[in-house]
């Protein structure tokens, strides 16, 4: 009763016709940004954040919030169109959904993304609601050796993103370990592998890695071939999903909805992980994987959803506790402070308007966005209509254009640039890309979070199994191990049993 | 030519650009670089001083963010930029005196830069979980000691001015913390906040929210003199922990060689718009408070940090640089 009584005042607040407007310029922004690799909500929201002093702070949080999770709508498009990661969650998006745009269901795989999002979006709203306060302090259980735990799990599991050579799977996700070590070290504050380049020491960007090794390298493997890619142009199917795509990807975007809700509500994991993790249990999870990376229609809506979801539950931290998730939340934080409204347990309470305005505008946002994305879809699709020849010069001029936007150095743009000339030598290897983004993404934050829970124990490594949380998730990562050691000896076994 | 030519040439070009440098200074647009991204202290601090700046004197200040490497990327950018009063930087104690004593720069904080005036200053802070039984500095220091150098003290990272901060205490107070590094406050509240870890250094902007929400409680400032925005926080100084500040100031600097007459300009305006009401607010909810102060006194400062940190980091033995 209470709850309802609250929705319907959010509503109230959330509907008026200046709060309709900056939610509607939010995720339009939103989505702008999104289709830009580097030009993220982050940059995007500090640039605007000196014209929010102007504005009530109802409206000025609506809107930045929208820009936020509007973002995770509009990454997907170029990542499904021309392989281009827009943000740094819709890098799994290209793994199927390019491949879906190459056999001309690009209208298929947007409109998925977009409604397996909204979905997502709503779903993950209703939590904010719903369980927001315990959940927030349900995440502060999470400690170093969980976060460690947590993250060789999902290194066990990266096995799962290959098809074909397990040897090379492995040896991408070292490559992207390797990747991920160079910088500055959390733990000693050593720099590593930086050759003394002040650019280098605060790492490679994922950008830089993802926008190379899937896009840059996608135009020179084009550029490659003589004839121009007619699949594109020839045969683009209906805009629209059909009936089985829907049926398809329904269980998916409910369980990538609950792997993303998960992660968005631990601080600091970022939001590819919650993406990964969900395209590898749906991977796991499918009666043939086989079909992932050929352009499976579960491995766009699990990610999305789970990116949209992870969007969405990273407010409860930040909302209930004032514990920033990310660099963005941090930004959104401090727009809240800057207008005078104090986050955390009390806020609710505090500032009944302000909460439950901004929830409410939530669900009006991810409504709005399918709205705005779901026509633009035909648009998008005729730009691959657009022969290749003049395709490809664009899609390298983002890629420059958003490397050079992270940090303002030319330095970037080169790398990308290496990146781009490496994943094409990947792809003549047959070495898949995505489980090094992987390891990248995984590996420094498995070894900053080993390191700390062994200082913080002295040196204990019992304190791997005195965590439940931690004991549960190693338990699970060894039975994941057995499970896909045993049928590879078992197979041969029978064939020395064959050969004897 | 001949050399008594070059130094007749020489003595009319100073006299043509000496009177016309500082009366028509600038003649075109100022790039004001900022070694961080959009968004961050220094960034707010950089834009709200240039804009009013270009508000007040009609002049085009260019805010150009050259992040990396903890402020070192952006700083030596500007340190080899012509000495012109076209390229300024926004610079701090982080980045223009620690990362060259860390082995992280390779600038001079005294040599290569020639300091117009310092802007403004936030004080840093340690803090507890609201239900941590340290409450003052006395039960601090009495904690310190009954654990025997295992009580956890958290910081953003190896050679933040916050872990500076964190080690120079120790070293005055003569107790020893077990240090453990974060990356920002982002995994850091939770672990303060869930108890694994006991204290926090921190600038107060970023911890200002979950103090004035009772999630957190500051125990005590590394300042000279209390905090507008939390008068009741003592600071370690008047707990008799004797030159204990460690606040983070920022500064505005030029490649060194920019003619005096630019500086001058730049320190009168600079001094100027850091007075007007609107400024200070702006700044102030940003954490931080408009400071001012002669180009003379910014050098100071610099040459008298710069043996305070060599000797906190070495003392602490933080080895970054191989």
């Amino acid at each position: 009763m209470d709850v309802l009584d609250h929705i319907m005042l959010g509503f109230g607040v959330a509907m008026s016709l200046q709060n309709l407007a900056y939610c509607f310029l939010g995720v339009l922004l939103g989505t702008l940004i999104g289709v830009l690799p580097g030009v993220g909500p982050l940059v995007t929201i500090s640039m605007l954040l000196p014209i929010t002093f102007g504005l009530p702070p109802v409206a000025s949080v609506i809107m930045l919030a929208g820009i936020y999770y509007g973002a995770q709508y509009g990454g997907s498009t170029t990542a499904i169109l021309v392989n281009l990661p827009g943000e740094t969650s819709s890098a799994v998006t290209c793994l199927d959904g390019y491949q879906m745009a190459r056999q001309g269901r690009a209208g298929a795989a947007l409109a998925i993304a977009a409604l397996s999002s909204f979905v997502a979006g709503c779903i993950g709203t209703i939590l904010i609601v719903a369980l927001g306060v315990p959940l927030a302090s349900w995440a502060l259980r999470f400690g170093a050796e969980d976060y460690f735990a947590l993250m060789l799990l999902g290194l066990v599991a990266a096995s799962v993103l290959t098809h074909g050579d397990l040897v090379k799977a492995l040896a991408m996700v070292v490559l992207g370990l390797l990747i991920g070590l160079v910088g500055t070290d959390v733990n000693s504050g050593v720099e590593r592998y930086t050759f003394g380049l002040p650019e280098l020491a605060d790492g490679i960007g994922f950008t830089v890695l993802a926008v190379g090794i899937f896009a840059v390298s996608e135009v020179v493997t084009n550029l490659e071939q003589k004839e121009t890619r007619e699949v594109f142009t020839k045969s683009i199917g209906g805009l629209m999903p059909s009936w089985s795509d829907i049926k398809t990807a329904f269980l998916p975007t409910l369980r990538g909805t609950a792997i993303g809700s998960f992660f968005g509500i631990l601080p600091g994991t970022g939001p590819s992980i919650s993406s990964f993790s969900a395209y590898m249990v749906e991977k796991k999870l499918a009666r043939d994987p086989s079909r992932f990376g050929r352009g499976a229609i579960e491995g766009v809506a699990a990610p999305e959803a789970a990116n949209n979801a992870a969007a969405q539950t990273a407010f409860i931290p930040m909302l209930t506790l004032g514990i920033p998730g990310t660099a963005t939340m941090a930004l959104i934080l401090g727009a809240l402070v800057m207008n005078g409204i104090q986050p955390g347990p009390s806020v609710m309470a505090r500032s009944p308007e302000l909460f439950w305005g901004v929830v409410a505008s939530m669900f009006i946002g991810n409504a709005m966005l399918v709205a705005l994305n779901l026509p633009l879809v035909g648009i998008w699709v005729k730009l691959l209509t657009i022969p290749y020849r003049w395709l490809f010069p664009a899609i390298i001029l983002f890629c420059a254009l958003g490397n050079y936007s992270l940090n303002n150095s030319a330095i970037d743009v080169y790398l990308c640039a290496a990146v781009g000339i490496l994943g094409y030598v990947f792809s003549k290897l047959k070495c898949p890309p995505a489980p090094l983004i992987l390891g990248y993404v995984l590996g420094p934050m498995m070894e900053e979070n080993i390191r700390r829970a062994l200082l913080l124990s002295e040196g204990d490594l019992s304190i791997f199994w005195k965590s439940p949380i931690s004991a549960i998730l190693l338990v699970i990562s060894a039975l994941l191990l057995v499970s896909m050691i045993l049928p590879a000896i078992r197979a041969k076994k029978e064939q020395a049993y064959a050969e004897g | 030519m001949k050399p008594t030519r070059i130094l007749a040439a020489a003595v009319l070009a100073a006299l043509l650009a000496g009177p016309s440098l500082a009366q028509d200074y600038p003649t075109k647009p100022i790039r004001l670089v900022v070694p961080f991204p959009p968004g961050g202290g220094t960034d707010v601090v950089s834009r709200v001083i240039a804009q009013k700046l270009g508000e007040t004197t009609g002049w085009t200040i260019v805010v150009d963010n050259k992040p990396g490497s903890g402020g070192s990327v952006g700083l030596s950018l500007a340190g080899k930029a012509p000495a012109d009063g076209y390229t300024l930087v926004m610079a701090q104690n982080a980045n223009l005196v620690i990362n060259p004593i860390l082995g992280k720069a390779n600038y001079d904080p005294v040599k290569d830069f020639a300091p117009i005036g310092l802007a403004a200053s936030a004080p840093q802070v340690l803090v507890v979980a609201k239900d941590s039984p340290i409450k003052t500095v006395e039960d601090l220091l009495a904690a310190a000691k009954a654990k025997g150098g295992k009580l956890t003290f958290a910081s953003p990272g190896i050679g933040t001015s916050s872990h500076l901060a964190g080690e120079l205490l120790q070293q005055i107070a003569q107790v020893k913390f077990r240090h453990v590094p974060y990356k920002g406050a982002s995994q850091a509240l939770p672990d303060l906040m869930g108890g694994r870890i006991d204290v926090y250094v921190s600038s107060v902007p970023s911890v200002s929210v979950q103090i004035k929400e009772g999630v957190l409680r500051p125990v005590a400032l590394f300042a000279t003199k209390r905090d507008a925005e939390f008068p009741d926080v003592p600071t370690f100084e008047e707990k008799g922990i004797k030159n204990s500040d460690a606040a983070t100031w920022w500064g505005l600097a030029a490649p060194a060689g920019t003619p005096a007459e630019v500086i001058a300009r730049l320190n009168t305006e600079l001094n100027r718009v850091l007075k007007l009401p609107d400024t200070q607010a702006r700044l102030r909810s940003a954490g931080a408070e408009a400071t001012g102060s002669s180009a003379e006194a910014f050098a100071a400062l610099v040459k008298s940090d710069v043996p305070k940190w060599t000797a906190v980091i070495k003392a602490a033995d933080i080895k970054v640089a191989d």
